[in-house]
């Protein structure tokens, strides 16, 4: 795309960027409702987690047999929907893969938003969260635990650079044409774009460094998602005990992250009108991906169940018969079927690929891995190799408390926050590396 | 003919249902000609003895100590099997056949006992009955069940309970006495739970059942070889176990059993050992990772640092 443009045509175009990138950033009617809303589920949250913390943990429907539910399947959701920062701006990135390029911005900050408010969601499964730095103090290396914790602050660290580190011409950018914003606003993009000048030795450096993170968070975004599944697979629990849970896993999270780009994509594309970055193209482009993506789960689907069920091993075949025809079977098959093998199908028709009907499959699938989390957890936990005896009524099967909904909402909204936070302050779209493509580098950085 | 087809489907329903109506309503569900089963084994003192130590190993932790009416507090509740009014509603084949079936948090012991020994405990639960006919023909042969011998001694607190051991042969030996007329008695008929003492609950040593015998003694060996300490030294301890007609009584005796050898199993650097003694590869890995990737990070760090400086 090396295709030179005018002066005049550059700096048209330069002007369109600054304009179509603070839209977005303007208060509108929209936001406040939508934080108003946020807010809301926030009061509910905190008086639910109130009640926990009063209480203990006995106000969730968590008992001695299932002892993780809807929060560590929450956990689970929150890291995969977080890896795809690390798919597209790294890996498609690095690829070489030209299209990507508007949208790493809205992956980054899908990947931020849900990465930060993932250890949140671990804490909230605590009956006593005091006790949370004796995890530091007292946490023993051999424990995967520890491992995830390790990994989880740095994914939490290279993500959030891997955010700041591309804003910093585009902050510079935007310190220059936006008018009439407040001084702290102001402030925060002096400080963040680090006196950029546009250089080629600040492009160099800058160059340079964001290949060497998206180097880096490749296998940091991987082992994020595996010592995840190693919580479950480094036990001998049936369901749980298998050596193929890491990519399963990764596998799972490539899925429920595109799906959820493609949302956010569409909603910042109608509410926007950005449909120049968020283009038909994009969405066939990431229509093609989840298809991709979806047929890797489904082939690790396969083998993580039909291997098991060839053999049916006594303890792994009551866990597969609750699944297959037990009382998850109505959940585990919608979620294979509408969450899966329906979507691969019509993705693979360009008409599903266009915006509106990707968006539409894109929350089909990304429901759909929600609850999947939940499969993953809680039939395991009803299948202990001791038999469930002498015990109350209650303990026989598991379903989510009103606290524990609100609980889990709660993390969501933090992280929708932060999301619209991100998307409020920073320019969702990655104006100089799209200059840059263009080849008019040079008006881009144009000091007025 | 018609409506004979009827009532036979319909009992023929009622059969196939009758094991679900069974798991819901907790019914037992005994049928005629299992009732009626005679018990194969004699009653006799020995089938006797041997029907009280299967119960005492295998039912009491359920259903209690007998004639206490003290079983767990399960739903529905673990009758106590020696009260009359169960002795009396159950024939031998219906107590026979529930124990070999099992309902529900009632375990089925078909596969745990042998036939001898559950018609066994059927002979010692009918020991307990007042009600309890013995058939002609063993009649003759009938032990001395109603001699009332118990009724011979009837010594009084204060209670001594001794505990001596005879480490050579890992041998440990109760006496149980009251007092008579201001006279040490020798208690008889009485049951004392001698074991070795651990953390939580103590590893009993005694015959399951076991009582006094005339002397108001109990004889039981111990396992000598069992690993015990660096040195080997274990307690054994002794207590009469009916509280409520004695009070709490115990005796207690240090005995050796065999060493432990003193092991470095907590020095071993393993996987599953504490904290500080992770394995060596476990640190080195997890320390190397952790530093490539935030040395990467710091020099991006320095990287935009240096951006800000050519910024000036
Ligand atoms: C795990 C605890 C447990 C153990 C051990 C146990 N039982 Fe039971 N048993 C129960 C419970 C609970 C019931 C009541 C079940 C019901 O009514 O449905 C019961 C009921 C019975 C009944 C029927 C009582 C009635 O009211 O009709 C008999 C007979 C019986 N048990 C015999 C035995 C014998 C003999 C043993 C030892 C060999 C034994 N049980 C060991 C728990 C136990």
């Amino acid at each position: 795309m090396s295709e030179s443009l005018s002066k005049e045509e550059a700096k048209i175009l330069v002007d369109k960027y600054a304009e179509d990138a603070i839209r977005p950033m303007k208060n509108h009617k929209g936001f406040i409702l939508w934080m108003g809303f946020l807010g809301l589920v926030l009061v509910i949250f905190a008086y639910a987690y109130f009640l926990q913390l009063r209480d203990g943990l006995s106000v969730t429907a968590m008992r001695d047999y299932v002892s993780w539910g809807l929060y560590i399947a929450n956990f689970v959701f929150f890291v995969a929907a977080s890896l795809v920062g690390m798919l597209i701006s790294a890996v498609l990135g690095l690829l070489n893969q030209k299209w990507v390029k508007p949208i790493t911005r809205v992956s980054e900050i899908i990947a931020l938003g849900f990465v930060l408010i993932a250890g949140l969601v671990i804490i909230t499964d605590m009956g006593r969260p005091d006790r949370f730095l004796n995890l530091f103090l007292h946490g023993r290396l051999q424990s995967p635990i520890v491992w995830d914790v390790t990994v989880i602050i740095t994914y939490t660290a290279i993500s959030t650079l891997l955010f700041l580190l591309p804003l910093i011409p585009d902050l510079a950018f935007i310190k220059r044409r936006m008018k009439d914003m407040p001084k702290w606003q102001y402030h925060i993009y002096n400080v963040l774009s680090l006196g950029w000048m546009g250089t080629a030795e600040q492009y160099k450096l800058l160059h340079k460094s964001i290949r060497m993170l998206s180097i880096i968070i490749v296998p940091v975004a991987l082992s994020i998602h595996t010592v995840t599944s190693w919580l479950f697979a480094s036990t001998l629990r049936s369901g749980w005990d298998t050596t193929i849970f890491g990519p399963y896993f990764v596998a799972g999270a490539f899925v429920a992250g595109a799906a959820a780009v493609i949302i956010l994509m569409f909603i910042l594309r109608s509410n926007y009108k950005l449909e120049d970055y968020f283009t038909d193209h994009h969405f066939d482009m990431m229509g093609r991906l989840l298809v991709l993506v979806s047929l890797l789960y489904a082939y690790f689907n396969i083998n993580e169940f039909l291997v098991p069920a060839y053999k049916m091993r006594s303890g792994e075949a009551v866990h597969l018969y609750t699944l297959f025809q037990g009382a998850y079977a109505g959940l585990f098959w919608s979620v294979q079927i509408i969450g899966m093998g329906l979507p691969i199908i019509f993705m693979m028709f360009k008409e599903w690929r266009k915006p509106a009907n990707l968006t539409f499959i894109a929350i089909i699938v990304l429901i759909a891995a929600f609850i999947k989390r939940i499969i993953i957890v809680v039939p395991t936990l009803l299948h202990p190799y001791l038999p469930i005896q002498n015990v109350p009524e209650k303990f026989h099967q598991y379903f989510p408390t009103w606290i524990e909904m609100a609980v889990t909402a709660g993390a969501f909204a933090m992280a929708l926050i932060i999301i619209t936070i991100l998307l409020k302050v920073f320019p969702v779209i990655p104006m100089w590396e799209l200059a840059e493509e263009k080849g008019i580098t040079e008006e881009f950085e144009k000091q007025e | 003919m018609k409506k004979n087809n009827i009532i036979t489907n319909f009992s023929v329903l009622l059969i196939l249902l009758m094991p679900l109506m069974g798991w819901t309503q907790s019914e037992w569900m005994v049928s005629d000609t299992k009732q009626k089963e005679k018990n194969p084994v004699a009653f006799s003192d020995a089938s006797v003895k041997d029907g009280k130590v299967q119960f005492m190993a295998n039912c009491k932790s359920c259903h209690g100590d007998p004639g206490k009416d003290n079983g767990l507090p399960l739903v529905p509740k673990p009758t106590d099997l020696t009260l009359q009014a169960f002795l009396d509603l159950n024939t031998d084949g219906s107590i026979y056949h529930k124990m070999t079936d099992g309902q529900i948090t009632m375990p089925s012991y078909k596969a745990i006992l042998s036939d001898q020994q559950r018609w066994s405990i059927v002979n010692f639960l009918r020991s307990m009955d007042k009600n309890h006919k013995v058939a002609e023909s063993v009649a003759a042969s009938k032990p001395q069940k109603e001699a009332p011998k118990e009724e011979v001694a009837i010594a009084e607190a204060p209670y001594y309970l001794s505990l001596s051991v005879d480490a050579a042969k890992n041998e440990a030996t109760t006496v149980f006495q009251g007092t008579l007329n201001g006279e040490k008695t020798a208690i008889e008929g009485a049951e004392i739970f001698i074991g070795i003492k651990r953390y939580f609950n103590n590893l009993p040593v005694m015959d399951a059942g076991a009582t006094t015998n005339s002397q108001g003694i109990i004889k039981t060996s111990y396992p000598g070889d069992l690993l015990s300490g660096e040195d080997g030294k274990a307690e054994l301890i002794a207590y009469v176990i009916d509280t409520e007609t004695y009070g709490e009584i115990t005796a207690h005796q240090e005995i050796t059993l065999s060493p432990a050898h003193p092991n470095h199993f907590k020095d071993t650097r393993a996987l599953w050992a504490d904290r500080s003694h992770f394995p060596w590869w476990l640190m080195i890995t997890y320390l190397s990772i952790v530093l490539i990737v935030w040395s990467v990070m710091a020099k991006v760090v320095i990287n935009m640092l240096k951006i800000k400086s050519l910024g000036k």
